[in-house]
């Protein structure tokens, strides 16, 4: 396949470069969800859009302004459904193209964020993704990344503010998985849909192994975490 | 030669293929292990694949390297991809010290004759997926070393 460098995509303030292959059903994918974005930011920016459920208004006692903000721009760019799935069915599209899809679509959505994130975390971010994307490295019946899982991820990036960044893997089903590791204390969160997440750490405690697993939601991650020393893994 | 449906040896040594998704990495993308998912039974399969290496002959290199051979010939296999050994005995103590009696059986089939699998795995236990990945293959090999 013969893939060609685009130019920068401009989304509201935040500029997103993605090698696309040219086709018309890419630029539509492209365009299309790039507008869906753009309208979601501009009913935010009207406050067309009713922000706050009773959970949210839980979330916003716990949380600054700043990081519901964020919050509320991650859930509005996911809950439209996504343009590209409706110009194309997945069924039939060859791997290549379904694998760069879900990636292009997934730096989208973190372009929208971008601001909040430095520039070195985003890059590499991207560069992680991409890795796990590698065509020759893929696994034939695996799920390419999925969004709502990656949205879930960025809740979690945003709240939990690590100094330290993940490596990154994937579920069978395309749920992004971060692992921290210190020598012989790991944590593992596994970022599912509908802003769930599961976790397991790994340590060794009186020279036992000792294995510990959770699920909860992302916005209560934190909190969830907080007996077991995080900064270990999220401290610089 | 073991029948098919026994439990392998105690002594033995089985050597799962993990794609590349699945090892631990650093944020620099260096492989430092295998992430519990590396050992999750997707909802079809009601066994986790392996191969059993004392089905081969030669010494432990030989076996390693015939093995993944073997995986090479019948499925895709990445150049960062990575294989997982452990001994039996120790993968079964593992599971049982983490509430889950397995068996780990020969199943062979007509492209892999040294195909077997751990039955009984529970499903979406993390606890216990990370203690196959951390305590029961200790030992990681590199496709691209072998």
């Amino acid at each position: 396949m013969t893939k060609k460098l685009i130019g920068p995509l401009s989304i509201g303030t935040s500029l997103v470069s993605v090698g696309s292959p040219q086709s018309a059903r890419h630029e539509l994918t492209y365009y299309g969800l790039s507008n869906a974005l753009a309208e979601a930011f501009k009913e935010l920016a009207l406050g067309e859009i009713p922000l706050l459920t009773m959970q949210s208004a839980l979330h916003a006692a716990a949380f600054s302004e700043g990081t519901r903000t964020m919050e509320r721009r991650v859930s509005d760019l996911r809950i439209p459904p996504s343009p590209a799935s409706l110009i194309s069915p997945i069924g039939g599209q060859p791997l290549e193209e379904r694998l760069f899809d879900a990636t292009a679509n997934v730096k989208i959505l973190t372009s929208q964020i971008a601001m909040h994130l430095e520039r070195e975390w985003r890059d590499k971010l991207f560069r992680q993704l991409d890795s796990l994307h590698d065509p020759k490295e893929w696994e034939p019946d695996d799920e390419p990344i999925q969004q709502a899982s990656f949205a879930t991820f960025l809740k979690a990036i945003i709240q939990i503010k690590p100094k330290r960044r993940p490596g990154l893997g994937l579920s069978h089903a395309g749920y992004l998985i971060a692992a921290w590791t210190d020598k012989f204390d790991r944590l593992t969160i596994e970022f599912l849909p509908n802003d769930r997440v599961r976790w397991v750490i790994g340590r060794p405690r009186d020279d036992e192994p000792e294995h510990i697993a959770g699920q909860t939601r992302v916005s209560r991650l934190a909190e969830t975490l907080a007996p077991y020393n995080p900064e270990i893994w999220f401290s610089s | 030669m073991i029948s098919k449906g026994s439990n392998l040896p105690d002594e033995d040594h089985v050597m799962r293929y993990v794609p590349w998704t699945k090892l631990r990495r650093d944020e620099n993308e260096h492989v430092i292990g295998f992430l519990p998912q590396a050992f999750e039974l997707r909802e079809e399969e009601q066994s986790l694949s392996l191969n059993w290496l004392e089905y081969f002959s030669g010494d432990r290199n030989q076996r390693i390297r015939e093995s993944a051979n073997m995986f090479r010939g019948i499925r895709k296999v990445g150049a960062k991809s990575a294989y997982g050994i452990g001994n039996v005995r120790h993968i079964k103590e593992v599971c049982d010290s983490n509430g889950a009696r397995v068996r780990i059986v020969y199943e062979p089939d007509h492209e892999n004759r040294a195909h077997s699998g751990i039955r009984g795995l529970p499903r979406d236990d993390l606890s216990l997926l990370d203690a196959l990945a951390t305590q029961a293959f200790v030992e990681l090999v590199r496709d691209a070393e072998v």
